[in-house]
């Protein structure tokens, strides 16, 4: 349960709320059992009301953990872009402070608030802590690397051969962050394939079980 | 009417068919006819077209930040470069920019961000601005912002071709589905008046239509997702 609160107010959400929001799905579906008790319908209705029920219940939950999850990488596709306008910041001979700086109007509110912390512990901390603190805000590790990299272009000054070093790991992270969600689009595209076959499979079934319950029933007259 | 919402009126069109032809009542009909007809025209239409109208602007700023790149290499004025590549610009940037063709160049540069809102259009503002500050090879000041620019280009592309193949795919697919439908109906000959009428077979066929529906509502969502930083301003 504390993951869970954890996971629900990580997306600015209120952990109050939500279960009320799921207190008000079970008080549905436990209005809809006994509404089949009151319509004294058949009793395999009940297990279709609990099979929803339960169903519901997982549905809304797990659905937690997968935006959580996809928070997490849309931080990480954001901050790549970021680097991306770092990138060209830098290699106009922008200093690494004034390019942060210039980061903020391409920034979400999340991301304003951590590159403003970042830039005042840079203030009050000459050392690579900042850095590394802010890389821990985000799932891909080679960001810790790519953060170093921008301290030590800050502590040793702004060489080329320090720019150069940045430059190609963040290349290799951005050719792999573009091969990922090429990937992961043509997964999401993949699954539309399926939903004519579940079409299909629905009109099966439903004429299968009217077609054995009417032979069932001319049997019976018979 | 545009395009799509034809097609969208088509679509009900043959929904409202074919579930009266498996179905012979008239309430289910009307039902899966008035939800397949009102809901894309409210909810779906709209957001093609905006999506479609995003990518369109996309291209079109790579393409405009591209060639003012070169214009100014090759003219080296900015005014040069607006003259050089105007007449090569859409119908409706040139609206735009009749309206601020007497201000300064910089200016004109500046105010072209409410035509192209993106992330792209702002680094590539302050790439002029450094230019005109400093000096130097703009080429050079823009390699990096070019091949990002690049990038961004062929992963809009990719999912611009992905989205039109598995449209594609997706539609054949439910064609086949309804087919299925049919036949199934026409097989059943006599023995379908046994089950017309049969609660299980109504509910399962509106079942049926509304995961139809559902379907076409995923597919809209995702063919018409963000895929660039930077375009949620034009919302």
């Amino acid at each position: 349960m504390n993951k869970l609160r954890r996971i629900i107010e990580e997306q600015g959400l209120s952990f109050s709320k939500e279960m009320f929001k799921l207190a008000l799905i079970n008080v549905f579906f436990i209005a809809l059992g006994v509404l089949v008790f009151c319509l004294k319908l058949e009793k395999y209705y009940y297990i279709v009301v609990v099979v929803f029920l339960l169903l519901a219940n997982y549905f809304f939950i797990s659905s937690y953990s997968s935006r959580y999850q996809q928070m997490i990488y849309q931080h990480d596709d954001e901050l790549i872009a970021l680097f991306s306008y770092f990138k060209v910041f830098i290699s106009n001979h922008i200093p690494v402070y004034s390019a942060f700086t210039n980061l903020l109007a391409y920034s979400s509110d999340w991301m304003k608030e951590k590159i403003n912390l970042l830039l005042k512990e840079i203030d009050n901390d000459k050392t690579v802590q900042p850095f590394i603190r802010f890389s821990k805000n985000f799932q891909n590790l080679v960001f810790e690397s790519l953060c170093i990299s921008l301290y030590q272009m800050i502590d040793e000054g702004e060489s080329l051969e320090k720019s150069n070093e940045f430059t190609f790991l963040f290349n290799e992270v951005n050719e792999s962050n573009i091969r990922r969600k090429m990937e992961k689009k043509k997964r999401s595209l993949d699954i539309l394939a399926s939903f004519p076959l579940f079409g299909s499979g629905i009109i099966t079934v439903t004429l299968t079980i009217s077609i054995v319950s009417s032979i069932g029933g001319m049997i019976n007259v018979f | 009417m545009n395009s799509y919402r034809l097609y969208f009126v088509i679509i009900a069109l043959i929904a409202s068919g074919v579930c009266f032809f498996a179905s012979e009542n008239l309430y289910i009909t009307i039902g899966v006819g008035v939800v397949f007809l009102i809901y894309p025209q409210i909810m779906l239409v709209k957001k093609i077209e905006k999506s479609n109208s995003t990518y369109s602007r996309y291209h079109e700023c790579f393409h405009f930040v591209n060639s003012f790149i070169v214009s100014i290499d090759i003219r080296g004025s900015l005014n040069g470069a607006f003259s050089s590549i105007n007449p090569t610009m859409s119908k409706s940037y040139q609206a735009v920019y009749e309206g601020i063709e007497s201000n300064k160049s910089e200016d004109k540069i500046t105010y072209l961000q409410k035509y192209f809102p993106f992330h792209y259009y702002g680094l590539f503002i302050k790439i002029i601005n450094l230019w005109q500050e400093q000096g130097g090879d703009i080429l050079s000041m823009s390699s990096h912002l070019l091949e990002e620019g690049r990038k961004s280009e062929e992963y809009l592309r990719y999912c611009q071709d992905s989205h039109l193949t598995r449209t594609m795919e997706f539609v054949v697919l439910w064609v086949f589905a309804l087919v299925n439908l049919v036949v199934m109906r026409v097989s059943l000959n006599q023995f379908f008046t046994h089950i017309v009428n049969n609660i299980v077979y109504q509910v399962g066929l509106t079942a049926f239509f509304l995961f139809f529906l559902i379907s076409i509502d995923i597919l809209v969502r995702k063919v018409t997702s963000k895929e660039v930083k930077g375009w949620d301003e034009y919302e």
